[in-house]
């Protein structure tokens, strides 16, 4: 059946204002009828991107050829970034061509962020940036300081744009189709709300792993890249890859522990007590942790004229992994002055005297702060896979002192034996992920946010939760300083007590304004606890420092990061939407 | 697929709406107390002016709004059911389509909501683009489109899915008389397919033309509903109309006309409407290969919508209906009893 509409045409001069010379992407009117004709303008709008990095691809050799070698590795290196993404977006739109309503609001959401400008100019930042940033090196600097600076900015500044995209493209997204109405036309069809918000979820997680992916790839060959020119000498060339490119168990010394230990402690505590009791029930749990810290680091310190045994324990797959481990240590000259004060000891690895030469047992002398890597053979690790490393004092006394220096290592990392256990592939493939991780769960923070709030609210909460979740401990750290508060450590209820019990010490002392500051804190405590700190998967520092980034750290932000945290916050975005009306007005 | 309990498509009773601020305070009664019944094959015309609730009405049919009170049905089921959406189609007021995508690609987008396969997406887009006259800009971002081309591809997806019902609001705005026609002569051809058209529209020439009943909007309330004949035909006057008579006749009819004690207030020649006089223009203009750069020749009514099949999805019984004040309240309890 038909009916009488198939002979008309439009005449309206609005609808149709006169033709322009030129199209808006710039092509000759005259072209693009031509091309229109033979569907040839859908090939250049398509690929016209790939034909300018062809162009620019031909570009980098003519610059090569000039003799600019530099210049053309980084212009080829942004080329093949840049062809890489379009081949990433090509294949993304193909395993979303299925029809589904979640994979036609996913394959939708890659189009946005493909057309969306301030998407486009974060992707070429981080198409620019990689590659330019090798340049930017001192060359005069050791290889092994420069691969790791490549590395922790180049994965540090990735991820920061990449948050940067994600966040704005999502409350963008939300916040437009809700602004603009085109959420009606969507709900108008056999769409659930959940179902729209997963789409849009999945097709922002799949640009960021395209993402994550690619500048994974520039980053790698950038760094094998770095990795191979000049050194300064052969220990810097040796120590990027026994250093840098590896992935290297840590083991830390056996703090001392047991019912001695937590006697001596009670002891002090009570000492303490006796002198002057309302000096530690001010605050009992931070005074313990105090009188803990602080023993640590005595047990950390070597003072003159006295050995000091660090026990290691669990070494026997070095053992069997490795001839060599590392011990790295990073010493300070306790009660100097002197800013360039330096340390001398003797090591026993396992009662041995270390290193003999020529019969005769050496010291080491080292400038204080300065972290030093001792290579030792793994012969030296007992049948129980324990090694002791015995440290003396040497009473080095520096010029202008009188007593000698003592010796102390910075609890935590200041003394660790590593060694090798994987690959730094598969370490840098552990840390992208993690990467990935935190990417997901802050679309799913954006996505939430921008089902109940405006794009910019929502942007600025995103963007909140996105710097807390990375400074966390900062921010904790900074709220117990600013209420006078330690609260490392202790959980949301034992920190609620403290804070409970320092605020009615303040307003009975009629310090309201203290009290209002312990207010202020419940407020923060309880925001900083819903947000997972990142510090909690460093992946980047591990991985430029040649850290092993363990599997349970993937899995656990897996599972954190990438499931629990989503799927709460999906869920909340869906009930938001599912009970709000999603016109405010009758107009 | 959807079993109507029986042939009305659409039922409200006491259908209220009203809009609140931040702190729920009411703020906006956009809507009150509406009734409407809209049967199966009918052309049902909401009118009204700007603000008189047209648009929210039809946006509670399409469950984009929770209604304050009142009860809705649309084909047998609440608005809310996301099943009852696959036999709908949707054209807003205006089209909030997204920019960066092409005409081809909107409708690949709509199509995947409504799971049709790749085939038989292709084949109906295929349809539809020719039928609105864009298959010549198809692969254009809609951006770049003019706002009666963006006009036809709206209405270019809201039967995509070949739907049973058809809610368009203000189909004709943004478009020239051309194009106007089109649709309107889409929407009666439609009709005669036993499609149910809601038609939405504050141009009373387009409601009079196509609607067999009509629902007149003001406040948010009905003020008068009924069938265009009933409610527009004028009880004291008559209109005859004859070839030209000459002076000669004319006198003889008005004194045949006075000995029956009727007079004739005025005679007037017969004008032309400047709708027909325009669509002459634009068909010589189209005869003589004059070029538009805008949307093409519209073809036929895409074949699939005229599946004589699709009609049997959506059996119609004949069960009695329990109307009250002209509602189907038969059909609105059973589903508050679900």
């Amino acid at each position: 059946m038909t009916t009488d509409i198939h002979h008309s045409d439009t005449g309206d001069p609005q609808e149709h204002p006169p033709q322009p010379r030129v199209d808006g992407d710039g092509i000759p009117r005259w072209i693009h009828d031509q091309l229109s004709e033979k569907k040839s303008l859908r090939i250049w709008q398509k690929h016209k991107i790939t034909i300018f990095a062809v162009m620019a691809l031909l570009t980098a050799g003519v610059v090569r050829l000039a003799g600019f070698d530099v210049v053309a590795i980084s212009l080829s290196g942004m080329i093949c970034l840049g062809i890489g993404f379009q081949c990433g977006i090509f294949l993304l739109r193909k395993s979303f061509s299925r029809s589904h309503p979640i994979t036609a609001i996913a394959r939708t959401m890659i189009e946005e962020a493909v057309n969306t400008k301030l998407s486009v100019i974060l992707v070429l930042l981080v198409v620019v940036i990689l590659p330019t940033l090798p340049l930017l090196l001192d060359a005069d600097e050791r290889l092994s300081y420069r691969v790791q600076f490549f590395l922790s900015w180049s994965l540090s500044g990735t991820m920061l744009l990449l948050a940067m995209l994600v966040i704005s493209l999502c409350c963008h997204s939300i916040a437009d189709d809700i602004e603009s109405h085109q959420i009606h036309m969507a709900f108008s069809k056999p769409l659930r709300k959940w179902e729209y918000l997963l789409g849009k979820w999945l097709g922002v997680a799949s640009i960021s792993f395209l993402l994550v992916a690619l500048a994974g790839i520039g980053i790698y060959t950038f760094t094998t890249v770095l990795a191979r020119s000049n050194a300064v000498d052969s220990q810097d060339r040796l120590d990027v890859q026994e250093q840098v490119l590896t992935a290297r168990a840590v083991a830390k010394p056996v703090h001392p522990s047991g019912d001695a230990f937590d006697q001596s402690i009670e002891t002090t505590i009570a000492e303490i007590r006796e002198r002057d009791p309302a000096l530690f029930d001010k605050n009992p749990t931070g005074a313990r942790k105090k009188i803990i810290s602080q023993r640590i680091h005595e047990w950390h310190t070597v003072t003159s004229d006295v050995y000091s045994s660090y026990l290691f324990q669990n070494l026997n797959e070095a053992k069997t992994r490795t001839p060599i481990i590392q011990l790295r240590l990073e010493p300070w000259a306790d009660n100097s002055g002197i800013s360039e004060a330096k340390v001398r000891f003797a090591m026993w690895l396992n009662e041995r005297p270390f290193p003999v030469q020529n019969g005769i047992h050496e010291t080491y002398t080292f400038r204080q702060g300065v972290i030093q890597t001792l290579d030792l053979p793994t012969s030296v690790i007992d049948e129980d896979g324990q090694l002791k490393i015995t440290i003396a004092n040497k009473n080095l006394v520096m010029a202008g002192e009188d007593v000698p220096t003592s010796i102390s290592f910075t609890p935590g990392d200041g003394l660790e034996v590593l060694y090798r256990v994987g690959s730094f592939e598969m370490n840098f493939i552990r840390s992208l992920l993690v990467i990935l991780w935190k990417l997901v769960m802050i679309s799913a923070v954006a996505l939430a946010a921008a089902t109940w709030l405006g794009f910019p609210t929502a942007l600025l909460t995103s963007l909140m939760v996105y710097f807390t979740a990375t400074a966390n401990s900062f921010f904790a750290d900074a709220i117990d300083i600013y209420t006078g508060l330690d609260s490392k450590g202790a959980t949301l209820t034992s920190m609620f007590r403290m804070r409970s019990r320092l605020f009615l010490e303040r307003v009975n002392k009629f310090e309201w304004w203290e009290a209002t500051k312990t207010i202020g804190s419940y407020l923060a405590d309880s925001f900083l606890s819903l947000i997972p700190s990142f510090g909690n998967y460093d992946s980047i520092t591990q991985l430029a420092t040649g850290r092993l980034v363990p599997l349970q750290e993937v899995g656990l932000g897996f599972l954190i990061l990438g499931i629990f945290y989503p799927s709460i916050l999906l869920f909340a975005g869906w009930v938001l939407l599912e009970r709000r009306d999603l016109v405010s007005t009758s107009s | 697929m959807i079993q109507s309990t029986n042939d009305i498509d659409i039922a409200c009773a006491g259908l209220t709406k009203t809009f609140r601020d931040f702190w729920l305070r009411p703020r906006v009664r956009a809507v009150e107390n509406v009734d409407l019944e809209v049967r199966r094959g009918q052309v049902y015309g909401l009118l009204g002016p700007n603000g008189s609730g047209k648009s929210t009405t039809i946006k509670m049919l399409l469950g984009l709004l929770q209604p304050t009170g009142g009860r809705i049905a649309v084909l047998g089921k609440r608005p809310k059911d996301v099943s009852v959406k696959q036999n709908i189609g949707y054209l807003p007021e205006e089209s909030y389509l997204y920019r960066f995508l092409s005409g081809r690609e909107t409708l690949e987008y709509y199509g995947r909501l409504f799971r049709l396969d790749r085939q038989a997406r292709r084949e109906r887009i295929d349809m539809l683009l020719e039928m609105v006259g864009l298959d010549a800009v198809q692969d254009r971002p809609v951006g770049e489109y003019s706002k009666g081309m963006q006009r036809r591809i709206g209405l270019a997806q809201s039967l995509i899915n070949d739907p049973q019902l058809l809610i368009l609001d203000e189909p004709t705005s943004g478009l020239d008389p051309v194009g106007a026609k089109q649709i309107k002569d889409l929407i009666a051809t439609l009709a005669s397919r036993g499609k149910t058209v809601l038609l939405c529209s504050h141009l009373l020439s387009d409601v009079e033309d196509l609607c067999d009943r009509i629902a007149i909007m003001y406040g948010g309330k009905v003020r008068s509903e009924g069938t265009c004949e009933g409610l527009l035909q004028e009880e004291h006057a008559s209109l005859l109309e004859t070839s030209e008579i000459p002076e000669t006749a004319l006198a003889e009819v008005r004194e045949v006309l006075g000995r029956h004690s009727v007079t004739i207030s005025s005679i007037k020649r017969p004008r032309r409407r400047l709708e027909s006089l325009f669509l002459e223009i634009v068909e010589k203009a189209r005869a003589e290969g004059l070029k538009t750069s805008g949307a093409g020749n519209s073809g036929s009514v895409a074949s699939f919508l005229a599946n004589p099949t699709n009609e049997e999805q959506l059996p119609v019984e004949s069960e009695a209906t329990n109307n009250v004040d002209g509602v189907d309240t038969k059909l609105l309890d059973s589903l508050v009893d679900r």
